[in-house]
């Protein structure tokens, strides 16, 4: 098997990530993903539950996040949010699914933290990630 | 004497006195239709012409004594004297009175082994002579091979003219190779007016000399069919088939029903046969015991086995050790729809389950605190995503089990918990009580771990463990599962577990496992077993102790019993590792000991095979009771006979229960105009 023995950016191992299909990415700095603008959903981490869940209103009608139907989603400030909070990420991370229902046509999760931060993020949710540093 | 080495006592020979002949019924119950002969009794006379088995014989002197009655149509029997009797004209047969069936265990055994599944009982009568030897051991000891030995072997030779006292012979005897073999000139069949054989298939040469082996005197329990003519290790539908002894005949003994012109019940004494016996054989079979036997200690080891062998233990159980994710998708497949994994982080749980049911039938949710409550259970009239989700493949694949996961239950408040009571109590199996039912074909499985495991996590109410049909620990990383599905190819990763029969079929059987309501009936006061304490720090097993920690009660012996009827259904196994998970470390071990109790079918009420059973405690008796209500006798006469047993066996407060609960065999019931 051939090795390449080079040194890439972080933007570049992304790039090179977002060849596997159905990874979800963790990004430190994120700068990393601004190739990404314009192609990608951004949705910050903190915001509200419903943006994180597909949630039932009445009529037998359901409430889906915005990013719901692009191909790349940018999870911003991961750190930001207690660790004991991030349990609605696992599946997002996992089975690329949310609130049972798998997602349609998001490829790539990338959750981007402040570098040095990885330390904020939920167990659970890391050992679901590729952790992607410079 | 005879009666406790095995023979028939007068009673059961001649009758008790009122009757004519011993019941014909009650004699097939308790020994068999069927016996086969040694080649040592065809040797001297036994003629098996006809089927290579035969009728047992049996007579009664009448008191005229001209005669000799035939049970059942008996058509072989001894006739020394010949001629007067219709039945006695196929031949002279040499006979041997049958062992008390239920007389086994009282018999000091020799040994016992397990052969193809033929329970083979060696008596410890010692030994005698009984099959023809090979060929070329013929040759061998023809060319005065071996060594003789001082001792002999005697049989009853009386020509079968004569009418004298018996007169008989001893047969000289060698050892080879450690064999015991005896010579004897073949006798000439009286009569006799076609080939006689040997059970290889040798014809009977009369006159010419040949050697037979002797051999333990073995017992074999297990099922003649007279149709096939074959043994076979479980009765067979729709044959008249019994219990019986394979080496029925007994050596070289010939009856002769009439001594001196006596043949009255009470000259049974006088008989040739009893003479034989008490005089001759049972001191050269005492002779041949093995003396070093300390016979009490092997008794003892045979009754320890008889009591549990294979085929007759209550329920096959599988002593082994099954792999978490074995064990998953063995409870699955025999019917259990709420299992909780436990384990720490990337143990595998996911994976467990996701290989098992692929991505396709598979639904996951994640609890997390501070998540909308309409996101597990609905918001108004609609259901969540997750359920709509999930009975879509559920439709989609009605014959397959379809599962739903609900991860990190113990990374979310007992608050968040709750939501979802309803989903996983197996006696609501919705969305909320009452509302959104999850398809039968649905498995809920959660996903958790202890405090001790991580330490954000909060502890498990006790009512959502409890609900719980089964708690399997998963260990971290285990590195034998995780090979296994590493090397196997993707697209067979999941498994796909079909619909259990037990969830599309319900049969006509009692609520509750018979024998799960004996064991629970056997434990009433022991610590523990009917009902233990949860505490919610240990989770599902305890990190000073190692031990599993199980929450007993009615709900977890319901799904023991569930789980037990689906394994008879599927005719596997009973996993003893799945049974510790449901009832814990030692509930679950005493409980498999249980199980592998002597079982009752029907075949064995039928035919009086009770040896092994013991219905003393008020627990054997309900499981006595339990099995014959799941019994479904074909008639009239099957049910008069179970409720014989039950009455028999285990009183009449017993039978009254079963008369309260049974219904009538399909039969009657068509004949009252009744639903089946």
């Amino acid at each position: 098997m051939r090795v390449e023995n080079r040194k890439l950016t972080a933007a570049q191992k992304i790039q090179q990530l977002l060849k596997l299909e159905n990874e979800s990415l963790l990004v430190e700095g994120e700068e990393a993903v601004a190739f990404l603008n314009g192609q990608a959903f951004v949705v910050d981490a903190l915001a509200p539950q419903t943006e994180f869940a597909v949630l039932p209103r009445n009529g037998g009608q359901y409430t889906f996040p915005k990013w719901w139907d692009t191909q790349f989603v940018i999870i911003r400030n991961l750190d930001a949010v207690p660790i004991k909070d991030q349990e609605k990420f696992i599946q997002l991370a996992e089975n690329h699914s949310v609130s049972g229902v798998s997602i349609p046509n998001t490829t790539h999760i990338i959750f981007t933290i402040t570098k040095g931060n990885a330390k904020l993020v939920s167990r659970r949710v890391y050992e679901n990630l590729v952790h992607v540093t410079e | 004497m005879y009666e406790k080495e095995t023979f028939l006592s007068k009673e059961m020979v001649l009758g008790d006195g009122d009757n004519e002949y011993v019941d014909s019924r009650l004699f097939n119950q308790v020994f068999g239709l069927y016996c086969r002969a040694t080649d040592y009794a065809i040797a001297h006379g036994s003629d098996l012409t006809w089927d290579r088995p035969c009728r047992w014989w049996l007579s009664s002197p009448v008191v005229d004594g001209a005669y000799v009655y035939v049970v059942n149509g008996i058509d072989i029997v001894n006739n020394r004297i010949g001629g007067y009797c219709s039945a006695c004209e196929r031949g002279n047969v040499a006979v041997r009175p049958a062992s008390l069936f239920s007389k086994i265990g009282d018999v000091p055994p020799n040994a016992v082994m397990d052969d193809d599944g033929f329970y083979r009982i060696k008596v410890g009568e010692g030994r005698y002579p009984q099959t023809i030897a090979t060929p070329k051991i013929q040759k061998e000891l023809n060319r005065g091979a071996g060594q003789k030995l001082s001792h002999f072997f005697t049989a009853d030779t009386v020509k079968c003219d004569e009418r004298d006292e018996p007169r008989w012979t001893k047969h000289e005897c060698r050892s080879l190779n450690g064999h015991e073999y005896v010579k004897v000139e073949i006798e000439q069949v009286d009569g006799s007016i076609h080939d006689n054989y040997f059970i290889d298939g040798t014809v009977v040469d009369i006159g010419k000399t040949l050697w037979f082996e002797v051999e333990e005197r073995e017992r074999t329990v297990g099922w003649w069919n007279p149709e096939t003519l074959k043994w076979s290790k479980e009765p067979e539908a729709g044959w008249e088939t019994w219990i019986v002894d394979d080496r029925g005949l007994y050596a070289g003994i010939q009856y002769e029903h009439e001594i001196n012109g006596k043949c009255k019940e009470s000259d049974f004494e006088e008989t040739d046969i009893y003479k034989f016996h008490t005089e001759v054989f049972i001191k050269e079979v005492d002779a041949t015991k093995d003396q070093s036997i300390n016979i009490q200690h092997a008794r003892e080891e045979v009754m320890k086995n008889i009591e549990v062998p294979k085929r007759k233990s209550r329920i096959a159980v599988n002593m082994g050790e099954l792999r978490p994710k074995d064990k998953f998708s063995h409870a699955v497949e025999m019917g259990v729809t709420s299992i909780m994994l436990h384990g720490p982080s990337e143990a595998g749980k996911t994976a467990i389950v996701r290989s098992t049911f692929g991505k396709e039938l598979m639904t996951s949710i994640t609890l997390a605190n501070g998540m909308k409550p309409d996101e597990v259970i609905g918001h108004g009239d609609t259901p969540p995503a997750w359920y709509v989700e999930h009975c879509k493949k559920c439709k989609a694949n009605p014959d397959k089990m379809c599962c739903v996961s609900i991860d990190e239950v113990t990374h979310a408040k007992e608050t968040v918990q709750s939501l979802i009571y309803p989903i996983t109590d197996p006696n609501s199996r919705s969305v909320v009580y009452g509302k959104w039912a999850l398809p039968e074909n649905t498995v809920v499985t959660l996903m958790g771990n202890s405090k001790e495991e991580s330490s954000d996590n909060y502890n498990m109410p006790e009512a959502l463990f409890r609900r719980q049909e089964l708690h399997i620990d998963v260990p971290a990383f285990d590195v034998a599962n995780w090979t296994g599905w590493g090397l196997s190819k993707q697209d067979e990763n999941a498994k796909y577990i079909k619909r259990p029969q037990v969830l599309t079929e319900r049969k006509e059987r009692t609520n509750i496992h018979p024998v799960v309501v004996a064991f629970v009936q056997a434990n009433v006061s022991t610590e523990g077993v009917l009902y233990s304490s949860y505490d919610e720090e240990i989770g599902s097993r305890d990190p000073r102790t190692g031990q599993k920690q199980r929450t007993l009660g009615q709900r977890k012996y319901e799904m023991v019993s569930k789980y037990i009827y689906a394994c008879e259904d599927a005719g596997a196994a009973v996993e003893s590792s799945i049974i510790g998970d449901f009832l814990g470390d030692g509930v679950g071990r005493a409980f498999c000991d249980f199980l592998q109790k002597p079982a009752l079918y029907l075949e064995d009420v039928l035919c009086g095979n009770t040896t092994f059973l013991q219905y003393e405690t008020v627990a054997d008796k309900i499981y006595a009771v339990g099995e014959a209500l799941n019994m479904k006798p074909a008639n009239e006469t099957e049910k008069a006979s179970v409720e014989q047993f039950i009455k028999k066996y285990c009183g009449d407060d017993y039978l009254a229960l079963y008369q309260s609960k049974s219904v009538p065999p399909p039969s009657a019931a068509k004949e009252q105009g009744g639903i089946i």
